[in-house]
């Protein structure tokens, strides 16, 4: 397949009178953004739903974080951005496609924590603006556009996650509109259709999701993907936004759709593909299976998809914690042991200096080319900010009551896990653990 | 955890969904589980046949616990 | 212009000439200026630094007069004021290189002088001084000494200038367990990417997280006589009395629960729930026993096949643990079901 991008970058996001870009300046009518979310599509169990921007460098912090989604549009070819969300399973990845770069739809609402699953509910996720947090995340650095959501009493998790996702889609869709029919700032053409050199190395890339139930799910082509089995997928198809994310459970171990569009290896071996290598394409997998010999299953799957493509090296990454990481390191294992090259990147753990035993929780031992994404172990001090979006308190620590805490104020995390996109799991952050 | 009690010389046998990780990890007598979410049991069996299945897990741990090892050794029970 | 650093070399009764294995005994010595392979420090050090003092021990004496001979190492280590003390290289020598480390703990510890050691990585010493000087990997034999020279040499310089040394693998010093989180140059996705490319260039690029390698413990003795055992429950599943009274954790454990199963067949639903942060509960919820086998125990024991069921169990919720926090956790639990007079327990995991 053959996709073109066309980026749209802001200089400045604020609310006005009509929804508009004019000179990198996006302007957003706040009413009539929230009346199109709260009617479209009728009963959403939304109780309210108030529109926030934040831009980069502000001194703000925002909660409650569920997914972020990029604005997106397809201009030519075949299905919309993130098919199969309140539009056709159309498989994408060919034509053109307009983005807004630097601008992210954020959907947050402190969802109920109805108490069945010890698992599946949404821990409070944070983005920090500034400060020494920010960079844990990318979202310090774009417009965010938050959708500060309350939920109405009485409906379902499943009601719930596809509220939030509906909402969260339908104003990235809105703001797509406004560069339907424009031309880009700077344009990045990829083309799979074309032969390449035999002589450049084959590349894979394995990208492995979670989707432990809802509230932890990872969409393909708009359905959750509990019962997957590994295939292959063209790099352009995931520049489509073909896989969507609803995980919101841990919020440092997780990949948000925006990103999950604009996955670092995905775009980094695209754009070297001809030149100093040959990318053969994208397998997606779900790890966090239930036995070992399912996790073994998925790993035989995943890696016979590698050797399907005649890849000489792969790439490993996964969504989620140890239990992930499991299935992770017995594809990476497999691949090997047929003789495919493998990098992987993880989080690691270690405590407090690095030196408290383990550094990851699983590993096999081929596993010898790792980078790291950093621990999550290490405690990190937020300042006191002067603005919250999103919401207004904390909810830390379910398990022992979960008593809300004041957003704004100076405070001292123990490790990394609250931190949106913390552990780096799709490797776009520099955060690394370096050794001494 | 586990290797604490052995040292301690308290026997000790584990049932676990991931016998891999406790191999690595050392642990000496690893019993094959059901499945992460449920280490003693299976719910896609019938409810009858799933105690039955339960028993035979923890009958296997006994087992293994009366039974002199070097290394981590795992041992497995059948479904059926 | 700098003034030129100053170094202290320790070595042994072989590399001061004094004669092999036999002469381990030979005592504690020392020269101004360099002497054996200080010699070839010297050249690779140029300008920069000097070799101000050599300190030699028998290995025999040394280990096994330590608490008598290191302060009088330390005396004539403080005596010359180095910026940096050098030991070794000790290659795979056992009591060499244990003395080399000993020097080096010595240094790092009551001294505060930069120390780099030169071992061969599977010198036992490694394991055991790891933390407590930087260690620069050699060959296994003295075979190897002009090809490790200039690379410890370097170091010493560099220690001896700074310090301290900079990260591990940029340095190229055996990591000491030490790791922080920094904002590098490239993202991870990068660095990955270019260490396949690298790899599939036919090189061997080194790795940034060091596998994990556990103590071996070797295993209890097993149980004599089932039928006169008290057998215990442990889980890491997280399975506690509705309410979490104790509010353990769902992550990061730092205390376990113990709970009691006294008089009951099986664990109830209801009353006891799932916090675990780590898997689904629903299942475990739905039929605790799951993950807290107390129906088919209870049953063994009714039929005699075991002694008796210990009347609680212990809990934690077994994700993200680190190694020391186990062990530690780990070893009061041991120490519970030692005094309970458990003769052998079943640990659950998820």
């Amino acid at each position: 397949m053959k996709l073109k991008r066309g980026y749209f970058s802001v200089t400045s996001c604020a609310f006005g009178r009509e929804t508009s870009l004019s000179d990198g300046a996006l302007t957003i009518n706040r009413e009539e953004l929230t009346k199109l979310l709260l009617s479209e599509g009728g009963d959403t169990h939304v109780r309210s739903l108030e529109l926030e921007i934040v831009c980069p460098g502000e001194d703000a912090r925002i909660v409650h974080v569920l997914d972020t989604v990029q604005p997106g549009v397809k201009v030519e070819g075949e299905g919309e951005f993130m098919p199969g969300h309140l539009s056709d399973p159309t498989i994408v990845g060919s034509g053109t496609t307009h983005l807004f770069e630097n601008v992210a739809v954020m959907e947050c609402a402190d969802l109920p924590w109805a108490g069945k699953s010890a698992l599946l509910y949404a821990r409070d996720a944070i983005v920090e603006m500034t400060g020494p947090a920010s960079a844990y995340s990318p979202f310090s650095g774009t417009f965010n556009l938050v959708l500060r959501m309350t939920m109405k009493e009485g409906a379902s998790d499943v009601e719930y996650d596809e509220a939030v996702r509906h909402a969260g889609i339908r104003a990235a869709r809105c703001l797509a509109r406004l560069i339907k029919d424009r031309a880009p700032d700077r344009t990045e053409t990829f083309d799979f259709t074309q032969p390449v050199d035999p002589a450049l190395p084959k590349v894979a890339y394995v990208t492995q999701c979670q989707n432990q139930g809802t509230y932890s799910n990872t969409y393909l082509y708009g359905k959750e993907v509990s019962n997957l089995v590994p295939a292959v997928y063209s790099p352009t198809e995931l520049m489509d936004g073909c896989i969507v994310s609803g995980n919101y459970v841990w919020p440092c171990f997780k990949i948000p759709s925006f990103i999950q569009a604009n996955l670092p290896v995905v775009m980094e071996l695209s754009r070297m593909h001809g030149k100093t290598l040959d990318f053969v394409g994208v397998v997606f997998d779900r790890g966090h299976n239930n036995s070992h010999f399912e996790k073994q299953r998925v790993a035989n799957l995943a890696a016979s998809q590698v050797r399907r493509l005649g890849a000489d090296g792969v790439v490993v990454s996964w969504e989620g914690g140890g239990n992930a990481a499991t299935d992770a390191m017995l594809t990476l294992q497999t691949c090997e042991r047929w003789g495919i090259k493998a990098a992987a990147f993880t989080f690691e753990f270690g405590g407090a200096d690095g030196s408290e035993g383990v550094l990851l929780v699983d590993d096999v031992p081929e596993a010898k080319y790792l980078v790291s994404t950093g621990s999550i172990e290490k405690p990190t001090t937020i300042p006191q900010v002067k603005r919250v979006a999103g919401g207004d308190v904390l909810r830390l620590r379910k398990e022992t009551g979960g008593d809300p805490e004041p957003a704004d104020v100076q405070r001292t995390l123990d490790n990394i896990t609250p931190f949106y996109c913390g552990g780096n799991q799709s490797g776009i952050g520099r955060l690394a653990g370096v050794g001494y | 955890m586990q290797k604490e009690a052995e040292r301690a010389g308290i026997p000790t046998a584990l049932i676990t969904a991931i016998p891999s990780v406790a191999k690595s990890v050392g642990v000496s007598r690893i019993i094959t589980g059901g499945g992460i979410p449920y280490p003693v049991g299976n719910p896609s069996l019938p409810r009858d046949r799933e105690i039955e299945f339960r028993k035979r897990l923890v009958e296997k741990a006994l087992e293994a616990v009366g039974t002199e090892v070097k290394e981590p050794t795992v041992f497995d029970v059948s479904l059926a | 212009m700098g003034k030129k650093v100053r170094i202290i070399h320790y070595i042994n009764q072989f590399f001061a000439g004094i004669g092999g294995e036999e002469r381990g005994s030979s005592p504690l010595e020392h020269c101004e200026g360099p002497k054996g392979p200080g010699v070839g420090i010297m050249q690779q050090v140029g300008d920069e630094a000097e070799v101000v003092r050599t300190i030699w021990c028998g290995d025999n004496l040394v280990n096994q007069e330590q608490e008598r001979i290191l302060p009088e190492i330390a005396v004539l280590i403080k005596e010359a004021k180095p910026d940096v003390v050098v030991a070794g290289p000790a290659f795979n020598a056992g009591r060499y290189g244990l003395a080399c480390g000993m020097v080096g703990k010595l240094c790092s510890g009551t001294l505060s002088i930069p120390v780099v050691i030169g071992l061969f990585p599977e010198n036992p010493a490694v394991e055991i001084y790891r933390k407590d000087a930087y260690i620069y990997p050699c060959a296994e034999t003295a075979a190897g000494m002009r090809k490790d020279l200039p690379g410890l040499a370097r170091l010493a310089v560099k220690l001896g200038k700074n310090g301290k040394l900079g990260p591990a693998i940029v340095d190229g010093y055996l990591p000491r367990g030490f790791r922080s989180n920094e904002f590098v140059e490239k993202s991870a996705a990068s660095r990955s990417i270019e260490m396949l490319a690298s790899r599939l260039a036919g090189n061997n690029p080194p790795t940034e997280i060091p596998l994990r390698s556990f103590e071996k413990v070797p295993a209890a003795p097993p149980v004599r006589d089932l039928r006169h055992a008290t057998v215990a429950i442990v889980t890491g599943g997280g399975m506690v009395p509705r309410g979490n009274p104790d509010k353990l954790k769902q992550a990061f454990a730092d205390s376990f629960g113990t709970y009691s199963i006294e008089g009951l067949a099986e664990l109830p639903a209801g009353d006891f729930k799932g916090i675990h942060g780590g898997y689904d509960s629903t299942w475990v919820d739905e039929d605790p026993d799951r993950v807290v086998p107390v129906d088919a125990l209870r049953a063994m024991e009714n039929e005699g096949r075991i002694g008796k069921l210990l009347n609680e169990y212990v809990v934690l919720c077994g994700i993200g643990t680190n190694v020391a926090m186990s062990k530690a956790l780990g070893a009061r639990i041991a120490e519970q079901l030692k005094r309970r007079e458990v003769s052998a327990a079943i640990y659950t995991s998820t």
